[in-house]
């Protein structure tokens, strides 16, 4: 699963259980707290088996005096988002290995990951009544919506092209080797790698949830148990409060759940083996093996 | 019941991929660009934002209606939100530092970014800190907004544009299916990305507010007297009238700074 809706449910609802726990650091809790949209943009981002073990490795012995404690938060948040990001696509990529495998004319993995984002955009995201948490993440009823909910404005189609383009570049320009890679054949070769393409059609996102097809969403969504909004866990966390104590067995009954709510529970156990690690109970090695990261992938 | 098909992205074969990238790129070394042999401080000012991107947009919109592009630089140069284009390259051009030679397929976008700083560079200029850069910046942005939205603006409040704005970042970055890190410094963009989204998100609602009800003083100093956008200049009207003379001369009347750098960009396509 590498969509972004999905993705950055799964964050959102495993830092809902960790807020409401305590048995994490309270240095994961300040980063959530602090940093909470680092951690949702990682969550929705590739690099986890990269980055997330060596942030921890490298802050867990203490804070560097040359680095600002609100970066350092950030990179925590972030390390602990792409760990989200980790579990969610342990769970559900081999549901779609199978459905690519099945080859069924007419389906395909692809397009079964966007019927998962609709499906997150109606069950957690209220079809867009709510956002996230981040006041910097809007999700809003516009996001799944033809024209954006303003077919009154014919220049919206230009307006999100020129946005769009206006953001690819911008991110393609937070990469370090823009300004200080001084040879043009090797900012060439760095830039042809860093740089994103459209591969999604979003017109698929919005025919998803606007426009289902019945024959798919048996496929994508019933015959997968993709979200059961009568699993226990899955109950709570759209009925929580910030008070809510989730207890251990409820949310080790994800396992048994929809994909969705095992997406969460897994989710929050990687995180957890992080918070071992962090706090010297587990080595590195083990955090590794128990986030299933193996062999070479091991930094 | 019946579903669109949005899967062209798997037809468009890497190896045409590839060999439109390259006439893309082929198509600006027609007529290299030769800017003034010394860079002065303004020249190399590396602007960026919306503008040079509004630069490219148009440029490319040109090439669509222009008799003298060939059809597969034409297609090199057309735009997509819903599938891979060449295109996508000469954005990634723009953000080359002056100071480097490119490599194709970034010609077009790098060709941009030095017109954006010849052009603009000196108004920039005039800022005395940081903070009125950014307003300046911002002013001159929402002109370009205002222009290609037209009519539109009376259909939108400032809240609703400001809501707009930022609902279409996270369709952005779904259609690049996820994002990659710095593949160097992965901890280090996660700063840079938290804190890019962070001023973005206040700088979206400060640019729907100055698109939708500007200040009257400020648009006179930073857009009138800079003589920024003129809708009545030639290269200007061609694009909206989707008509492009094959003689030059017939439209090369421009008076604007953003005319006069559009129609230089332009004649970089046809040599």
């Amino acid at each position: 699963m590498s969509e972004h809706y999905s993705h950055i449910a799964v964050y959102e609802d495993t830092v809902t259980l960790i807020k409401n726990s305590n048995e994490f650091p309270p240095l994961f809790q300040e980063a959530f707290n602090k940093a909470y949209d680092s951690g949702l943009n990682c969550s929705s981002s590739r690099g986890n088996h990269l980055w997330a073990v060596p942030i921890l490795e490298k802050y867990k012995a203490g804070f560097p005096a040359n680095e600002p404690e609100e970066e350092i938060l950030m990179k925590i948040a972030g390390a602990l988002g792409w760990l989200t990001h980790r579990g969610a696509d342990l769970v559900v990529k081999p549901v779609l290995r199978k459905i690519k495998a099945a080859q069924l004319p007419g389906f395909d993995e692809q397009e079964c990951s966007v019927y998962f984002d609709a499906e997150v955009f109606r069950q957690v995201y209220d079809s867009g009544r709510r956002s996230t948490r981040s006041p910097y993440h809007l999700i809003s009823p516009f996001t799944f919506a033809k024209n954006f909910n303003l077919p009154h404005i014919k220049t919206s189609q230009s307006l999100e092209e020129v946005f769009t383009y206006y953001w690819l570049t911008e991110l393609a320009g937070l990469n370090d080797f823009v300004n200080n890679e001084k040879n043009g054949t090797e900012w060439g070769k760095k830039m042809k790698l860093s740089f994103q393409e459209f591969s999604e059609d979003y017109r698929s996102y919005i025919q998803a949830f606007t426009a289902p097809s019945d024959e798919k969403t048996q496929k994508y969504l019933i015959e997968t148990n993709y979200y059961n909004p009568e699993d226990i866990l899955l109950k709570r966390l759209r009925n929580s409060s910030e008070t809510v104590v989730f207890e251990a067995d409820l949310i080790e009954s994800g396992k048994n759940g929809s994909l969705y709510a095992q997406c969460v529970q897994r989710s929050y156990s990687f995180v957890s083996e992080a918070a071992r690690y962090f706090t010297n109970q587990i080595s590195k090695k083990e955090l590794y093996e128990r986030i299933e990261i193996y062999g070479d992938q091991q930094l | 019941m019946e579903t669109n098909n949005y899967n062209t992205n798997r037809e468009f074969s890497r190896r045409q991929f590839i060999s439109l990238t390259a006439l893309a790129g082929a198509g600006l070394l027609l007529n290299p660009l030769n800017l003034n042999a010394n860079e002065n401080e303004a020249t190399s000012l590396m602007i960026r934002g919306l503008l040079p991107i509004f630069l490219l947009y148009h440029t490319s919109q040109l090439s669509q209606i222009s008799p003298a592009i060939k059809p597969q630089v034409k297609e090199a140069l057309s735009f997509s939100i819903y599938e891979r284009t060449p295109v996508n390259q000469a954005f990634a051009g723009l953000l080359i530092p002056s100071n480097i030679k490119p490599s194709q397929p970034f010609e077009l976008g790098h060709t941009i970014a030095k017109i954006v700083s010849e052009q603009f560079g000196l108004l920039y200029q005039k800022a005395k800190d940081e903070t009125e850069k950014r307003t300046m910046q911002c002013y001159l942005e929402a002109c370009l907004i205002r222009n290609l939205m037209g009519e539109d603006i009376q259909q939108i409040k400032k809240e609703e544009l400001t809501l707009f704005f930022r609902t279409m970042l996270a369709p952005m970055i779904t259609r690049t299916h996820t994002l990659k890190p710095d593949p160097d410094k992965g901890a280090d963009w996660v700063v840079k990305l938290t804190r890019w989204k962070r001023e973005q998100f206040e700088y979206l609602e400060k640019l729907a507010d100055t698109v939708i009800t500007p200040n009257a003083r400020l648009e006179k100093i930073y857009v009138a007297k800079n003589n920024f956008y003129n809708a009545n200049d030639a290269i200007i009207k061609a694009l909206r009238n989707n008509n492009l003379p094959l003689n030059l001369s017939e439209w090369s009347n421009n008076q604007s700074v953003y005319g006069k750098a559009l129609m230089k960009c332009y004649k970089q396509l046809i040599g």
